[in-house]
């Protein structure tokens, strides 16, 4: 089966699109103008102070590991052909989809940096079954947060390997699924390859073994400008709306039903959904609930989904796939890790 | 007039790039980060500021050759949205989180409990704000400090649940950044000043205690004095673990 090139399935720009576009930039300003807003008209207030230090205080932990991504990102458009890619991992067999969910072990990436280096790697034809398996697992399957995670829960090692290996086996999953049911042009944005070829086509043409290395690695570094302009935006959205929900939101209100095992679990996904925590320091979060009536499959539930699931992400996720494809694949991650953390709390706990 | 707006429109990437290292630059001079995030993670905004200096240069290389990707009202737009951090980084600068904060953060079965176990195995004696004595160390070890003298530092909090010579006295300890600080709280009861109000920062001398409520241990301390203090610098509220 040959897959159409990224780009070409969405070149085509029809109607739809571009109202779809224009809906997007009008929502992009109202968000400007409301946040604008708030600094005007609230500023002094307390519940201001806790909005605006939780927002800044994520996009200034989150922005070098975005910046990382990108670059990286940029490197794989610059430096890894198709050919190779499709040496590693073959469109036709399904096992692609496991190998790239374990990519984090010798690729770790967090969160943040995740989704422009998927963004490039499926211009270069990664499946896209591989690719959303990557995508969600290579945020836990990675030594950063295995280590981070011992160090958390003191080295109980038992809690490390629960989390690395719901986290693949749950990617796996998805990506399975998504390899099986769905299609590039089911899931994967109109226009959602990079926009900036323009920026080299004449080196492109001449690039691969030509191309001397000071040329190439201006161009990883143009494309990661270019992806850094065109995500980070999302980040800083999404950034917002965590602070926003973390400012609205009393965890309060969750205490009731914590000590309730299938409520504890969809309670800790809620969080994790909304705090937005870094992959490598959500562990120390959930960490605090141990020794509380909170039951270890909801600690659990919330390290495993929170890197591949949370409002930050959700949003980035714009800038590669469909809103439905994004609903649909919000709703197979959630149903997995509600589904398996509740059989292990029954099953192994 | 049209020429100048797309002009100036090609140059806004450079613009987010500058401003931004220009703001890691600021948050570097004098530590300021500490206010947002953890002090160790400082290398982080070091890498992020030299990747900006990196596209700065990929820009201008780009400009020089007249090759860039066509402006439209979207540059606009992503300049805005990326500014945005900058714009609420300079409007909250000095301001910190208060009882909304804790109020928020708190869980009622992690109100008074200890420093979860993790944290007293990680950080030796110390903290960010000195060697003084904080309420990170006396939650992480309480069984060291019961029934001693202490001096520690925080925020009040008045709880109307509790008794009117008693009140929570709280601070926030951060594992990454702000977002994940977590409320670390004890009672203090005692000679307390009447006209204590929330988010007032206080010094407070006494005897360190255990004690135990609704099967829970909950740490206090019975003061001998509360004074009011100045706030700290906002590099100096948090603990950090």
């Amino acid at each position: 089966m040959n897959r159409p090139s990224f780009d070409s399935v969405f070149s085509h720009q029809d109607h739809y699109h571009q109202k779809g576009g224009r809906n997007s930039r009008i929502a992009q300003i109202l968000f400007v103008l409301a946040a604008i807003s708030l600094i005007a008209l609230y500023r002094h207030q307390p519940q201001f102070s806790t909005l605006g230090i939780t927002f800044v205080s994520i996009v200034l932990e989150a922005f070098p590991f975005m910046l990382l991504g990108a670059m990286t990102g940029g490197f794989i458009e610059v430096f890894i052909s198709r050919e190779t890619i499709s040496r590693w991992l073959p469109e036709q067999h399904w096992w692609s989809v496991l190998i790239a969910a374990g990519l984090g072990v010798i690729f770790p990436v967090c969160e943040c940096a995740i989704v422009p280096v998927v963004r490039r790697l499926l211009n270069k034809k990664v499946p896209l079954g591989a690719a959303v398996a990557f995508l969600l697992g290579g945020p836990i399957v990675n030594p950063l947060v295995a280590a981070s995670t011992a160090v958390a829960y003191y080295f109980d090692w038992l809690i490390v390997v629960y989390r690395l290996v719901f986290g693949y086996l749950i990617a796996v999953s998805v990506g399975l699924c998504v390899t099986v049911f769905l299609t590039d042009k089911k899931v994967l944005r109109p226009n959602a390859a990079p926009d900036d070829s323009v920026l080299y086509e004449g080196d492109f043409q001449q690039s691969g073994h030509s191309a001397d290395l000071k040329a190439k690695l201006a161009q990883a570094a143009g494309h990661a400008a270019h992806d850094f302009l065109d995500i980070g935006r999302f980040l800083v959205i999404g950034a917002f709306v965590a602070g926003l929900t973390q400012t609205l939101g009393p965890r309060q209100a969750f205490a009731a039903v914590m000590s309730v095992p299938f409520l504890s679990i969809l309670i800790m996904m809620v969080l994790a959904i909304v705090l937005n925590l870094c992959s490598e320091a959500d562990a120390f979060v959930a960490a605090s609930f141990r020794f509380t009536p909170v039951p270890l499959s909801a600690q659990l539930a919330f390290m495993v989904l929170g890197p591949m699931l949370d409002i930050k992400l959700l949003i980035m996720y714009l800038t590669v796939f469909r809103k439905r494809a994004i609903l649909l694949l919000a709703g197979l991650t959630l149903s997995m890790v509600y589904v398996s953390m509740l059989m292990m709390e029954m099953m192994i706990l | 007039m049209t020429k100048l707006f797309s002009l100036t429109a090609v140059c806004l990437p450079a613009v987010v790039y500058i401003s931004w290292i220009n703001a890691y630059y600021w948050l570097l001079e004098g530590k300021k980060y500490a206010a947002f995030m953890q002090p160790k993670l400082w290398p982080l905004l070091v890498f992020a500021m030299l990747l900006l200096i990196v596209f700065v240069a990929a820009f201008i290389s780009q400009l020089s050759s007249k090759r860039h990707v066509p402006a439209g009202s979207e540059v606009w737009i992503r300049t805005a949205i990326l500014l945005l951090p900058l714009l609420f980084l300079w409007t909250i600068y000095g301001q910190s989180l208060g009882t909304h904060a804790y109020l928020n953060k708190t869980l009622p079965f992690t109100a008074t409990a200890a420093v979860p176990d993790f944290l007293s195995s990680r950080s030796k004696k110390g903290s960010a704000t000195g060697n003084e004595l904080t309420l990170l160390h006396l939650l992480k070890q309480p069984e060291m400090f019961d029934g001693e003298p202490v001096v520690v530092e925080g925020i009040v909090y008045r709880d109307p649940r509790l008794p009117e010579n008693t009140f929570r006295l709280f601070r926030f300890a951060v594992i990454c950044c702000a977002a994940d600080a977590l409320p670390l709280t004890l009672r203090v009861e005692g000679s307390i000043p009447e006209n204590l109000s929330n988010d007032t920062w206080v010094r407070v001398a006494g005897r360190f205690k255990m004690g135990m409520a609704a099967g829970r241990e909950i740490p206090s301390i019975a003061a001998n004095t509360v004074r009011q203090i100045p706030m700290p610098p906002p590099e100096k509220r948090y603990l950090f673990f």
